[in-house]
């Protein structure tokens, strides 16, 4: 088993084990097939991987966010700074979310409420959480405009999101999420709508923003090259599944799932220059509703013998700070 | 904004136009001669003579509509067959009453629909949500008089919580108008609820699946903030449609609810003058009541700019 | 007036030729149930004078007599057979009910059509439709009604001209976005006639959301002859329809309740049958409407 990082107090969120099924109408997906990772304070974990393996589910599992019908986290723990989330009541949580754990959605043109001013949905982050009077609340949201950098916040206070750009009205998230200076950022592809000039932007405000605020932040993305600038750690999921974990270092040097390196060889290498051709990784991610046996990366792995069909690997550590899920690592590894 | 304002207000003009046209048309091409209908049954051939000739009815029907439209836009809705008096005035008079039944009924349903719709929407497939469908599929099929004498056997006969009918202008005191007022805006209301209840389910359940409605929960709002601070002023625009396209049935129901509870409205009139057969009275009701109708769809078109800033016409 | 909105979106007609009734049972318990109790009233209300006593039979010594086994809802305020009457009374409201359906369904139908294939005449027709829509339903037939020496064929026609404007919109929707179908883009190139192209392509899209609507309309019909009787501008005094018996019985309700809540529950149920039949039938062709309610 992969050895669990006795950092004691620094740790400040601590997931283990952690389950999340949904219900369609064709029977249940275990979307998170226990999934176990640590955040350490002010740290910058990135968690990673193709879309539908489960790092949305991951943020919206750990917020308490899922939709309430269709998803249910079913088990393992989400301690933050030693506190079990799933065992908390609904309004216990409440007091959590926006407070000490804030999230920044994919989609910043449909996760600002149309109806409402940016100054008031700013605001009304503070004034949850705080006994700031209106005005107060107001001061504050206008400061935190000027924070992310929007010219003139004293006018766009009174904005409407629809009257901003996509990469101004994700500044207001952010913002909006930092109101009250929260110790863990979630930001869930947080780039990925926008325009290519302005995701550079974007990326350096929330990493600028969190060393000011001593904010720790979960970054998922698809990006391995976003990973490699802004992280000390990160996560590579498969298939609702941790495939391997390390520091951002140690992981570029000795990626050590086959599925890692897959992904290293697809992305493209600014130091290179254009390149002609990205390799893929070949087939397609499984589908979750029919149960996998064995590795779930098998049948796109060009190491996979008999046992990786057979029986499922999980995380064991093959280095300092270093785990990987896979029979073969240490051929793997070398290759 | 403007030109969108100018445009809405000529198309109103217009419904308005086309509504006159029609009640207009109705007198003209109905059976007999329409002097005799405005004169009334037993009335002398000088009378019926007089009022062919005020009505121009040997002009040409373009004509005669002029005319006609003329002394409707000046406040002359002609003269009751059976008291004599002036039709405006008839009705003027009996306002009080039924303006206190509407508005009453107005403000009971569009708060308690939009409770029972958000609190479905909320609940969707639970045990609430399906009580509260089976409520207004009811409430919407029991006809106004038949909920209206259930209540009144229910609340007056057998129990003597409420008076069994008529009417209290405000003057006698604010607590017996409102009690008399109580059952009767209930009867009128129960259909209004039913249909603002089911649009706003359906609207708000399009809005909670909404990126927005995440982020607010992701701040740690509340639900009742999440449900009305966030979601409601989304789902608006539908819901006030509906309110102010309800406002005929609302009409249509008023004459019913007044019948039922004796209450001496300006649906009374109506009933009276069926009886009566004045004619008149019930044109004077018909343009009124029509007028106001597309008056006030006009004013819901124009107020959706205050829930919904996107809208800009 | 309709407050329940049909599906405007065309739905191929192959879906009536699949239904089989024990499936319909399972799968739309609610199309099932609410159309056998509306055929159930139909036959009731036919075979009344094979089961039901006089209706019209006034016998002073019985007045607003309590329910015995003879008379099973009592007696009126002339000694008249409630329950004979409120079973006579189920052919007046059903008849006027499905003929003004009827009516309505083939007038709207036609505008419809027109309307969504002749663009200069739509904009006529659908200024016509906005102002007869806005006049209140009831107060529309009351002016038809008092206009007239009253009748059955009278009251029908006032019932009807309100319940046009909804249909004919319903049917132009669904021919608009039909015509822009590449089927039907298709046969008009390939030089098919206009009226072949009506009746082989369009016709058969709007009848079901047609059907739906119809039922919204049968039950509002039937709320407004009901409405009509009992404001005194309905069917003659004398006949036994449902809101007439309310309208004539109302001052005893203190004393006989039921002479006002048989005919009053009657009307009730039907009302509430015939609309979740066009629920029904709506979730049936529209499935997704379920969903959204």
């Amino acid at each position: 088993m992969q050895s669990r990082n006795a950092g004691g107090d620094d740790v400040l969120l601590d997931v283990l084990d952690l389950e999340t099924h949904f219900y369609g109408e064709d029977g249940v997906v275990p979307a998170l097939g226990g999934i176990s990772f640590q955040i350490r304070s002010g740290e910058t974990l990135g968690v990673v991987g193709e879309s539908g393996c489960g790092k949305s589910v991951t943020a919206l599992s750990i917020l308490r966010l899922l939709p309430k019908l269709s998803a249910k986290t079913v088990g393992g723990e989400i301690r933050f700074r030693g506190r079990d989330l799933l065992k908390l009541s609904e309004p216990e949580m409440r007091l959590i979310r926006g407070d000490r754990i804030a999230m920044i959605f994919q989609e910043p043109m449909t996760s600002l409420n149309p109806v409402h001013t940016v100054g008031d949905q700013i605001a009304e982050a503070v004034q949850i959480h705080t006994k700031a009077s209106r005005s107060e609340a107001m001061a504050r949201a206008q400061e935190m405009l000027r924070l992310v950098r929007i010219a003139d916040p004293e006018r766009r206070v009174n904005n409407y999101p629809y009257e901003m750009s996509g990469g101004m009205r994700q500044r207001v998230m952010i913002a909006m999420a930092l109101a009250c200076t929260p110790e863990l950022l979630i930001a869930d592809e947080p780039t990925t709508a926008l325009d290519v000039t302005i995701q550079a932007q974007i990326l350096r405000l929330i990493l600028e923003l969190k060393q000011r605020m001593g904010t720790a932040v979960m970054l998922i993305t698809h990006d391995l090259g976003v990973v490699a600038e802004t992280c000390q750690r990160a996560v590579v999921m498969y298939a609702g599944r941790i495939v391997e974990q390390a520091t951002v270092r140690d992981l570029f040097a000795r990626p050590t799932h086959p599925y890692t390196q897959g992904l290293m060889r697809s992305a493209p290498d600014p130091r290179r220059g254009r390149q002609r051709r990205l390799p893929e990784i070949p087939g397609i991610v499984p589908s979750l509703r029919e149960p996998i046996a064995g590795c779930s990366f098998a049948p796109r792995c060009p190491y996979a013998i008999s046992i990786c069909h057979e029986k499922t690997p999980s995380l064991r550590d093959v280095g300092p700070d270093h785990a990987a899920a896979c029979w073969r690592s240490e051929e793997v590894v070398g290759a | 904004m403007v030109a969108y304002i100018i445009r809405r207000f000529v198309s109103a003009i217009t419904v308005m136009v086309m509504v006159g046209v029609f009640i207009f048309l109705l007198l003209r091409l109905s059976p007999g001669d329409p002097a005799a209908v405005i004169a009334g049954d037993s009335a002398p051939p000088e009378l019926i003579a007089g009022i062919r000739q005020q009505l121009g009815l040997g002009d040409p029907l373009p004509i005669q509509f002029v005319l006609w439209a003329k002394s409707i836009l000046s406040g002359n809705f002609g003269t009751s067959i059976f008291t004599g008096r002036p039709v405006l005035q008839l009705v003027l008079q009996r306002l009080e009453p039924t303006i206190s039944l509407s508005v009453l009924t107005i403000i009971f349903s569009s708060a308690t629909g939009i409770a029972f719709g958000t609190l479905a929407a909320w609940r969707a497939g639970a045990l609430v949500d399906r009580a509260l469908s089976a409520f207004a599929a009811l409430a919407f099929s029991v006809p106004v008089f038949v909920v209206g004498y259930l209540l009144i056997y229910c609340f007056a006969i057998s129990k003597h919580w409420l008076p069994v009918q008529g009417y209290e202008p405000v003057e006698h005191g604010l607590a017996t108008w409102f009690a008399h007022l109580i059952l009767p805006t209930v009867t009128l209301g129960l259909g209004y609820i039913a249909l603002i209840a089911r649009i706003t389910r359906a609207s708000m359940l399009e809005v909670l699946a909404e990126d927005y409605m995440r982020t607010a929960a992701a701040k740690g709002a509340s639900s009742f903030s999440m449900l009305f601070h966030h979601a409601l002023k989304n789902a608006g625009v539908p819901i006030l449609t509906v309110i102010g396209l309800g406002f005929a049935y609302l009409i249509s129901g008023v004459v019913i609810t007044e019948t039922v509870f004796n209450i001496p409205g300006v649906g009374r009139l109506t009933v009276d003058a069926i009886n009566n057969r004045d004619y008149p009275v019930i044109q004077g009701v018909l343009i009124l009541a029509s007028g106001l109708y597309v008056m006030i769809n006009l004013v819901v078109d124009l107020s959706y700019t205050l829930i919904d800033p996107r809208i800009r016409y | 007036m309709t407050l329940v909105s049909a599906p405007t979106e065309a739905v191929p007609i192959s879906v009536l030729r699949t239904i089989k009734l024990p499936r319909l049972a399972k799968r739309h318990p609610l199309v099932f149930a609410s159309g056998g109790f509306v055929l159930l009233l139909i036959l009731l209300a036919l075979a009344a004078p094979l089961y039901a006593g006089d209706p019209l039979n006034v016998d002073p010594f019985k007045r607003l007599q309590p329910p015995t086994s003879e008379f099973w809802f009592g007696c009126d305020n002339l000694g008249r057979d409630v329950f004979a009457r409120t079973v006579f009374g189920a052919q007046i409201s059903l008849m006027v009910g499905l003929i003004s359906t009827a009516t309505a369904a083939l007038a709207g139908l036609l505008i419809g059509i027109i309307s969504g294939y002749n663009r200069r005449l739509d904009n006529i027709i659908m200024r016509i439709m906005d102002g007869l829509m806005s006049i209140p339903t009831i107060l529309l037939a009351i002016a038809l009604v008092s206009l007239t020496r009253g009748g059955v064929g009278i009251l029908i026609v006032a019932i009807t001209i309100p319940q046009i404007p909804s249909v004919a919109r319903l049917v132009r929707s669904v021919v608009l976005s039909v015509r822009e179908r590449p089927y039907v883009e298709a046969a008009l190139c390939g030089g098919a006639r206009l009226p072949k192209v009506l009746w082989r392509h369009i016709l058969p899209s709007t009848i079901p959301p047609l059907m739906v609507q119809s039922a919204n309309v049968c039950a509002s019909a039937i709320l407004v002859e009901a409405g009509l009787s009992f404001l005194g501008a309905g069917v003659s005094p004398e006949i036994p329809s449902w809101g007439n018996m309310i309208s004539s019985s109302r001052i005893y309700l203190a004393t006989a309740p039921l002479t006002v809540f048989a005919p009053g529950i009657c009307l009730a149920l039907t009302i509430l049958a015939v609309n979740l039949l066009g629920d029904g039938l709506r979730d049936l062709f529209d499935p997704r409407s379920k969903r959204r309610g």
